[in-house]
This record gives structure tokens, sequence and C-alpha cells, in this order.
């Protein structure tokens, strides 16, 4: 990560619309932008594309951005929101799944600090899409359920819900994985 | 300590933290598909409205004239018949009257040799107390002017209606009424003289022979109207939009356009200096033929992009870049100073030559080239895209000549100016140090009752 100074400069570059900066910009967070939206939409193509719209949403109002405030946080907002929109669009959201009994063959950890980026998706995979997206949004994205209820149209007490529920499953999955915390 | 799920959700973090799969340029590939968006191809309102605006002054231009035509055409063949001139009319009011001064002399002297000729018709008893028929050949000194005059005597009335004149071939009619005692002194019966061809030809003049007639007349009158407009203003202002295309080489032309003002300043007689200001999109391509200077700076810029990216792992070493092409915008503002000469009296065109400076309100320049890497993809060509902008910068002096026909077409008062033009380079315009000439047409609109300048 640059520092303020020179972070400050790639910022201004970008309002002007230096294309040599915004790529710049782009490769910086590519890895950080594909992370959240791989876990909202839990596959690659998906993924890399909510992060692309997201990175010319950016582009476009960077303008409006302060230098000032974080960049991450103004930046995962965005990301947070292209990948719901693109559930949408894509009628993904789904409560017809349910936890399976079907053990995933790809878990080898044994410990939870041991998952690797495939582990964990593979888990979520057996959460269904309301489960993973509000366990995403409360407990690694830090919103409130007043939040999720108005990001995703539902009330407050049906996010308590599915988190509990999705809360459930992972537990199930980690003792059936034999995963324990270290 | 902390639960499973709080565990798992820190594990989540770390891990989709930095998220990297290594294929950010990939990636970067993909986005560059959708962004830029590509530029509107339409061409902006305020060219589509010069040139709706163009075009109609042109049609009306072409219509005014044709009906004008039409107008010159209809008046010749009707006005002979349906509108005789009566002397008096001409006597009073010469400035009005299609005639020269010359003819109208002849026609007073027609009527002294009509009267004339009556009376010695009288004296010999060949005058007939009801109809007379005379003829006469009359020769006026000062114009070679020949007549057949036929006399008819009216016993009922006492005024002379009308003479009729042959002067080389043209006809003029002109009715005319005599003062009676001129006819009296003459002619010893108080009767009605009636003047008329002999032969009672057509007096339809052909369309030719009527607009040579008032080319003479109108050219007498210009030449009180020039000695007039010459002691007016000394300045005029045109407006001007123009069209024109950008070259260089065996590279495509570009389609680019302008407007602006100027001064006309009369120095001398035929001379006019003229200056002014005009803004203008000036658009180069480069596919073939790219400028040594621009594509060192596009490899410049891209050597500075890739040291300062962040390593991913790629090397960049063994790398190519091929098929470079570049486009450059300049909005600029152009600075024209031309000395107009006028070849002719009438003024109605003149050559102008003179330089050109310009000044850019925005300039872009977009590198477009194809960029492989054998660690990337195996060395597959990858297509890439920079663009460089900047605004208010740089003053170019005389970077061009000028070169310039004007033609003028009277509008009313005012007069449109067709100026065909080519500007070659003298010198190169922007950061990029473009060397850039052009040709176009200039539609100039001159706001001055001045016209014929």
């Amino acid at each position: 990560m640059p520092d303020n100074q020179s972070f400050n400069k790639l910022i201004a570059s970008c309002k002007n619309g230096d294309l040599r900066h915004q790529e710049l910009l782009y490769k910086q967070f590519y890895g950080y932008a594909l992370g959240v939206c791989i876990r909202y939409l839990n596959n690659r193509d998906d993924a890399l594309e909510a992060a692309n719209d997201s990175f010319i949403k950016v582009f476009k109002s960077i303008g409006n951005f302060n230098e000032e405030n974080d960049f991450k946080p103004w930046f995962r907002k965005i990301l947070v929101n292209t990948s719901l929109d693109y559930k949408r669009k894509s009628m993904r959201f789904s409560d017809a799944l349910e936890l399976t009994d079907t053990v995933p063959q790809t878990i080898h950890a044994s410990a939870i600090d041991k998952l690797s980026a495939q582990d964990i998706l593979a888990l979520m995979k057996h959460l269904n899409e309301m489960q993973r997206t509000v366990f995403n949004l409360y407990e690694v994205d830090g919103y409130s359920h007043k939040e999720i209820g108005s990001m995703l149209n539902i009330p407050e007490s049906s996010s308590r819900t599915y988190l509990t529920r999705a809360k459930q499953a992972l537990q199930q999955l980690l003792t059936t994985h034999s995963i324990y915390i270290k | 300590m902390k639960t499973s799920d709080e565990e798992l959700a820190q594990q989540i973090k770390t891990v989709f933290d930095d998220y990297n799969d290594g294929l950010s340029e990939h990636g970067w590939s993909e986005l560059r598909q959708k962004y830029p968006e590509k530029e509107n191809k339409k061409l902006p309102i305020w060219l589509l409205s010069g040139i709706a605006a163009t075009l109609l002054i042109v049609a009306g231009v072409y219509l005014n004239n044709v009906f004008d035509t039409e107008k010159v055409i209809l008046r010749a063949n009707t006005a002979p018949k349906e509108n005789p001139i009566k002397e008096n009319d001409i006597v009073e009011n010469k400035s009005e009257s299609f005639l020269p001064s010359d003819t109208e002399n002849t026609i007073s002297k027609n009527n002294s040799a009509v009267a004339k000729t009556h009376s010695n018709n009288r004296l010999n008893n060949s005058f007939a107390p009801e109809k007379q028929h005379l003829a006469q050949n009359i020769t006026v000194t000062n114009k070679k002017v020949e007549k057949e005059v036929n006399i008819i005597a009216n016993e009922n009335s006492t005024s002379v209606k009308s003479i009729t004149a042959t002067e080389n071939n043209n006809q003029i009619i002109a009715s005319a009424r005599v003062d009676e005692h001129n006819i009296a002194e003459n002619v010893t019966t108080d009767k009605t003289v009636e003047v008329v061809e002999k032969d009672a030809k057509p007096t339809k003049l052909s369309t030719t022979d009527f607009l040579n007639e008032q080319s003479k007349i109108l050219a007498n009158n210009n030449t009180d109207k020039e000695t007039k407009q010459n002691n007016r203003s000394q300045t005029t202002i045109d407006v001007f939009t123009g069209t024109f295309f950008n070259y260089h080489d065996d590279n495509e032309a570009k389609l680019s356009a302008g407007v602006g003002l100027n001064a006309n300043v009369k120095v001398a007689k035929n001379i006019v200096l003229s200056f002014g200001a005009g803004i203008s999109q000036n658009k180069v391509s480069y596919e073939n033929k790219v400028p040594v200077e621009v594509a060192s700076a596009m490899f410049e810029s891209k050597n500075t992009a890739l040291n300062a990216a962040p390593s991913n792992g790629v090397a960049y070493s063994a790398t190519a870049t091929n098929d470079v092409s570049f486009t450059g915008q300049l909005l600029s503002i152009d600075l024209p100073m031309v000395v107009k000469f006028y070849p002719t009296n009438k003024q109605d065109f003149y050559i102008s030559t003179g330089i050109n400076s310009s000044s850019y309100l925005t300039q872009k320049y977009t590198y477009n080239y194809n960029w492989s890497n054998f660690n990337v993809k195996n060395g597959e060509e990858q297509p890439q895209q920079q663009v460089e902008k900047s605004r208010l910068k740089g003053f170019d002096f005389a970077n061009s000549a000028i070169f310039a026909i004007g033609i003028n077409q009277n509008i009313g008062k005012n007069v449109l100016i067709f100026e065909p033009y080519y500007k070659p380079a003298l010198s190169t315009m922007g950061d990029k140090n473009l060397k850039i000439s052009s040709a176009g047409l200039n539609l100039k609109f001159n706001f001055n009752g001045n016209s014929k300048k």
C-alpha cells in the first residue's frame, strides 16, 4: 500500500481522467474488490464482472471522493451494493437452497485460521443465498440488521433469522469437518 | 475467547481482503472493453446547426437569384406595352427613368423633328385633314439614332400621345405630352399628333438585350453609390463558420469545424487587413506514420507506468509494443491575420494570404497499441489505450500560413462570403508538436452595408 501522499496523487490523477493512473488504482485494489464480490457471488466470473462495474462507478464518481477519508470503506460500499445489484439482476436470491447433508470434499483444514479462500467458498456454498448474504453483511462487513433489512428489502427480524440459521449451518459444517478453533 | 462464528468471520476478512488471483491484467483488459465509453459518434449540435444554416443560406441565395431572373424576364415582356412613359414624367422624374439622358434628348429632338416634319408636310399640302402618316429618317448628331416615325394627326385631340424611337435596334417607347404651343407653331391645325412606329413591330425586348440595357443603367447608378460607399466606414465585421479537413502525410484526414469573428480594416483602395479570433476543434489521426516525437512520448509514459505499477509477480522484461496508432484532439483559439487583395473594381472576390497563431483550451491525445509480454498469456497481444489531457496550455505563433480566395454574394445590405482556403503547417501545434495542415471552406457573413468589401 503506498503512503498517503502518493496515494492522494494517484486519486488526484484519476480525478483528472488519467487512464494510466486509473489502471494503477485498478491493479492496486483488484484483489480487494474481487475478494468482496466473490464472497457475495461465490463465482469468480460473476465476481470479476461486479468488481469491474464497481471500478467503473469509482472512476466516474471519484470526483466526489474526499481524499481525507479512507478509500477502502467508500469503495467497499460500492462493491457490496454492486454485488447485491448483480444478484438481483441475475435473480440469484433464493430461499430454495437449504443446508445439505453433503459434506464438501475440498475442505482440508483442521483449524479455522487455516481455512483458505477456496475452503471458505466451499463452506459458503452450503448456505442458501439469503443466509450467505446476511452472514457476509453482518459478520464480515459490519452492517446492522436495520441496514441489511433496508438493503435486501426484508424486515429486520428476517435478517436476524437468516443470520441465526447461517451460523447454525456453519457450526454444523465445522463440526462435521472437525474444524476447530485453535 | 472468540466463538467459532467470530473466528470464521475474522478468517474470512483476512483471506478475502486481498484475494489476488494474479489476473489483474486480464481484469483490466475486461474493464477496458466497457470503459471509457466510446465517444458519441453523433456530430455536435452546433456543427449540425452550422451545416443546416449553410444549406438554408445557399438554398435561399439560389432561389432568390432564380426569382429575380424570372422577374426580369416578366418585366421585359410586359413593361413596354403596359407602362408607356409620358414625356412629362421623364422630364420631371429623371432619376426614375429607364432612359439615359441621351435618349431623353433624342426624344425631345424627335418631337421637334416630328413637328417640323408635320409642318413641312402641311405646307406642301400633303397633310390629310383626318389621319396622315408621315415618315422620315432622322439622324441625331450626338448619338447615332435612326428613327422611323409615323405621325398620325387626330382632329379630336390636341396632344401628342406617344413617340416611339428605335436606338441601335433597341426599342425605347415613351408616351409624351408635348406642349400644344410647340405643335401649334409648326402645325396650323390644333390637332392631335400621334407618333407610332412605322412597322408597328412588337415592343417586347429579348431578355439578353434587356439585361444588357439594365446593366448599363445600373453601372451608371452604381458609380454614385460606390462614391458614397467609399466615404462610409472603413471597418467591417465578419462572422464565420468553417468546416475543414486536418491531415498529415498519407494518414486519414479528419473533419473538423470552427467559428469566429473577423474585423476588416481598409488600408488602401483594393487592400484590406483582416484579423480576428475563432474557436476550432482540430482532430488528427495517425494510423500509418506516427510522428517520432509522439511515439517516443508514448513509450516514455508507458515505461513510467510500468515502473510505477505494483509488482504482482509479472516481469515486465521482454515486452513488445506493436501497432501503435494515435489520435489528437485540440480545441484551440485561433488568431488569424491576413491581407486581402481585391483585383477588380467591382470587388466581388478577393485573394488573401496571412498567418494563423493558436492557443489551446483543451488537448487530448489517445494512444492505441498492442502490448505483449512473454510472461502474460504466453505473450498474446493485448490491446491497450492511453489517454493524456491538458487544459489551457500553450501558444504557437504563426503555426500555419493561410491562402484563401473569397467570393462575395450580396444578401441585401450584407454580404455572404464563400472562402475556400488552404493552411499549410509552418510550425507545430500543441504539447505533442503535431504538424497539421488543413484545407476547408469558410462561410463568412459580413454585417456592414458596405457590401462589396
